[in-house]
């Protein structure tokens, strides 16, 4: 009767020790979850711009690079071998909006200002002076998506506009 | 009696251990089976980016290819071709078609494949799994003696020049400011990165009709061709040229059989007298060449020219201070480096510097040192075939057509 209420208090202490993991483990895999998430987000954005037009990425006329900028748009273009003159061209857009509920923002996408938007990516930061959501190199363009999730690293691309 | 409640107790104690040991190890199998998902995640994202990155290098493997010399043969009008290639890691197969419509334009398929033991797709001819992108593009190929002037850095454009029947392409355009007549004329110009402002300015004339009234800028910076050492060009010249006499171009020269001659070092063009052209022909050399006098064809009037020039450095060309001062230089240029004129003092009033033909450089154009009167360029060149010049190619799109 001892032995067994011994290895049932034991049982106990280690049920308790796990009560506080289990709720770590669930809010690991919660952000697991969301890194994934704003990891695919970053992998569209990027192609996205990969396939740009590099001379309507400007940043000069869209400074993403200040964080009160939260819009930012660029084309893509499709050429026809039978008419190479007049390329088609597809309007992006990407912006950022912040949920006042929950203080995250989330990064939406439009293509071809069609009546209906994506929502790419949510529970992100707001962007900063330091991490920009978007930041121009010499002939790359740099994303930066920060995670609301606490301890998660930001998800960055660099993307060589110039093929 | 006491025994088998003993007993009763002790087994609950164990179904306690069995069952809060089912939940541990339920629990260590959940967050191990989330931690695959993610790493299987991290995997096919690093590995679907490789697979692009193999379609990429198609393109950029055909792109090469196209640039050289011979684009006739490996890919005439209307007809489709393939590159690939493999290594350890993944592959790729470039599917390209030169239409009819428009000669100048390519279009590329290319498939990337990253091998992945557990991948989505299987590689087109191996059959490994793989993870794949496949990539569409279309490229315009312009043969180097297509340009009037063609550097892929800055370029001034001096006041006053009439460049009205040539194109013309610098990465970054400026054009020189004045009032005086005749005002700066120009044909199609192209710049990829900056211009000087405004545009079009209103002191040069464009003399053809829109889009090409103002200098148009390009989607993509065009690739200009590598004549350098190691380049499939100069093993082409190699592969096809008959060798130079001496390093020297002197008198009336007629073409070699297969149309290229191929010089072992620097070259010295008119040293001892006019260069006179007779055919059409290409001299190619790894270093550089010295032009001392004047380059002119036996047959001027022909048209399309029947005697045409074109000469290939690796290094740079350039205009000797004892050229003559009145300079007529009837040819193509495709220069690695720099086309200079040698620094002197003014020739005086009257001299002047004449380039009839085309300039492309990798570097630098500069006849502003030479001590020129005037210098004038005016395009001319030959689509001949025999002509097998190196070719530019600018990229028009790209599009991810899939990526897994």
């Amino acid at each position: 009767m001892a032995i067994a209420a011994s290895m049932m208090g034991l049982l106990a202490l280690v049920i308790l020790r796990f009560v506080p993991s289990t709720h770590l483990m669930q809010k690991t895999l919660t952000g697991t979850e969301s890194f994934t998430q704003i990891d695919k987000a970053a992998d569209q954005f990027a192609r996205d711009i990969k396939q740009a037009d590099p001379v309507t990425v400007d940043l000069a006329t869209q400074p993403l690079a200040s964080p009160t900028v939260n819009n930012f748009a660029f084309q893509q273009l499709i050429v026809d071998v039978n008419n190479p003159s007049t390329p088609i061209r597809i309007p992006i857009r990407y912006w950022t909006q912040t949920d006042s509920f929950t203080n995250t923002v989330a990064l939406y996408r439009n293509v071809n200002n069609a009546s209906t938007t994506t929502l790419v990516t949510a529970n992100l930061l707001a962007p900063t002076a330091i991490a920009p959501l978007v930041q121009r190199d010499v002939e790359a363009v740099i994303l930066t998506l920060l995670p609301a999730t606490p301890n998660q690293a930001p998800v960055v691309r660099r993307v060589t506009i110039y093929h | 009696m006491r025994l088998k409640n003993s007993l009763g107790e002790q087994g609950s104690a164990l179904l306690a251990w069995i069952v809060i040991g089912l939940a541990i190890m339920a629990g260590m199998m959940w967050y191990s089976h989330y931690s695959w998902l993610d790493r299987v995640s991290t995997v096919q994202h690093i590995s679907s980016s490789r697979a692009l990155e193999y379609a990429d290098s198609g393109i950029n493997a055909a792109r090469d290819r196209l640039t050289q010399p011979d684009l006739g043969g490996f890919l005439p009008a209307g007809t489709t071709s393939q590159i690939a290639n493999a290594d350890a890691q993944g592959s790729y197969y470039v599917s390209l078609d030169r239409t009819n419509a428009d000669t100048s334009l390519v279009s590329l398929i290319a498939t990337g494949f990253f091998y992945l033991p557990k991948g989505g797709v299987l590689d087109a001819v191996n059959g490994r799994p793989s993870q794949g992108s496949v990539v569409s593009t279309k490229l315009r190929i312009t043969n180097t003696g297509e340009y009037l002037l063609a550097l892929p850095h800055a370029m001034t454009i001096d006041y006053g020049v009439d460049y009205s029947n040539g194109f013309i392409y610098a990465k970054d355009l400026a054009f020189q400011f004045g009032t005086t007549l005749p005002r700066t004329r120009v044909g199609r110009t192209f710049y990829t990165n900056a211009v000087s402002l405004p545009n079009p300015a209103p002191w040069v004339t464009f003399t053809q009709p829109a889009p090409y009234d103002q200098a148009v800028q390009l989607t993509n910076k065009p690739v200009f061709p590598n004549v350098g050492a190691g380049s499939s060009a100069k093993q082409y010249y190699l592969d096809f040229g008959t060798p130079l006499p001496g390093n020297v171009l002197n008198g009336l020269q007629t073409a070699p059989a297969g149309n290229i001659f191929y010089a072992t070092g620097d070259v010295q063009i008119a040293n001892t007298s006019d260069v006179i052209v007779q055919g059409i022909f290409i001299v190619y050399t790894p270093g550089n060449v010295h032009i001392h006098g004047n380059i002119t064809q036996q047959n001027p009037a022909a048209m399309p020219p029947t005697d045409w020039l074109a000469i290939i450095a690796e290094q740079d060309v350039h205009i000797v201070t004892a050229a003559p001062n009145n300079l007529t230089l009837n040819a193509s240029f495709v220069v690695g480096s720099a086309f200079l004129s040698d620094t002197r003092g003014p020739r005086g009033v009257g001299s002047q510097l004449t380039i009839n033909g085309g300039i492309v450089a990798q570097t630098r154009i500069d006849n502003s040192t030479g001590g020129w009167g005037q210098r004038v360029y005016s395009f001319k060149g030959t689509n001949d075939a025999q002509m097998k010049l190196p070719n530019v190619a600018e990229m028009l799109d790209y599009r991810i057509i899939f990526s897994q």
